[in-house]
């Protein structure tokens, strides 16, 4: 398996798959946009600026519920906090320098931050971090512009099982991470609070009070998960 | 809909976030436990997104053809199939379940 960077864990079909289900999932996110009336330069600009499915999808889903603009606004943040919840997480291990941080921050997505967590060195993690940032915003950029386009003929990503791609890929991403034993606790937890509280509080909140099993981590101070062993 | 004025707010603040995780965290700030605490951070981070995508529909729980769809995906994980085989067949489960269904 060839790895890419060379010397890193992450192997070009890591690579390819994230870049494809990015790309795949850009593409549907443009034809919900599309779908509600919104303008192709607007979806360009949302994929460009925004870099995040999450929290246009917020916004359209309040807005479409007949909340206001501000509501939407603030649904767009709150769904949004993971990303900084992850930036904290691998900042420490990223350069020293404030100028290249303020770069990495704008493509603090969840897979690259968790494939880059994996790696030993902190120069490997960089490198992968920005490897796969490639892998990712690329592909989301071009799926987003396709989307805009293709809306007419794809009416039903619904009907291919599209939606599942974000949540599939994810899996995919963990499976080795919660062989760890204490793993295990902190992602079942983490998702038994997010599926505990989802009907009570708005959106986005749940993943965060997830984010607070982490703490169990306080435990087993040594065991990190096996993927950063 | 999605108006310009909103999206430079949205932007603002997902940048925003992004940017005070980025910069308010440093290696020399943090002491050994709370780096080991930060790296489980993705797994819970992740196991809710899954969870959310999966089991939930406008904020309200709803078991469909997504499950038929993740639980294909673990079985592809657990045969070590490649990522891209995972994402791919689990569409297509969904896909074929919701067909059926």
């Amino acid at each position: 398996m060839q790895q890419i960077p060379t010397g890193t864990q992450l192997v070009r079909g890591e690579a390819w798959a994230i870049g494809l289900t990015y790309f795949t999932v850009a593409i549907t996110v443009s034809i919900v946009h599309r779908t509600a009336g919104t303008d192709p330069w607007l979806i360009v600009a949302a994929a460009l600026i925004v870099n995040s499915a999450t929290a246009t999808l917020a916004f359209a889903s309040a807005t479409a519920s007949g909340g206001s603009a501000a509501t939407g606004v603030l649904s767009s943040w709150v769904v949004s906090t993971r990303f900084g919840l992850l930036a904290a997480t691998i900042a420490p291990r990223l350069w020293s320098s404030r100028k290249k941080r303020i770069f990495a921050a704008y493509s603090c997505f969840d897979p690259n931050v968790s494939l880059a967590l994996r790696e030993k060195k902190d120069n490997d993690l960089q490198r992968v971090y920005v490897s796969l940032s490639l892998w990712l915003v690329i592909p989301w950029w071009l799926g987003s512009a396709i989307g805009v386009f293709v809306g007419n003929i794809i009416s039903d990503p619904l009907a291919l099982g599209l939606d599942v791609m974000f949540p599939a890929l994810f899996v995919a991403l963990l499976w080795r991470q919660l062989d760890h034993g204490l793993s295990k606790i902190v992602g079942l937890a983490g998702a038994a609070i997010a599926l505990g509280t989802v009907e009570f509080v708005p959106g986005g909140l749940p993943i965060l009070l997830a984010g607070f099993t982490a703490l169990f981590g306080f435990r087993k101070q040594n065991t990190p998960p096996k993927d950063l062993q | 809909m999605l108006t310009w004025g909103a999206l430079f707010f949205i932007a603002a603040g997902v940048y925003g976030q992004r940017l005070l995780g980025m910069t308010s965290t440093s290696s020399k700030r943090l002491s050994g436990p709370w780096i080991i605490v930060l790296s489980y951070i993705p797994v819970a981070i992740l196991c809710a997104v899954i969870a959310l995508q999966t089991f939930t529909h406008q904020g309200e729980l709803q078991i469909d053809a997504r499950v038929v769809g993740i639980i294909a995906a673990a079985f592809c994980c657990w045969r070590h199939w490649p990522m891209a085989a995972v994402v791919t067949i689990a569409a297509l489960t969904t896909a074929l379940t919701r067909l059926i269904l």
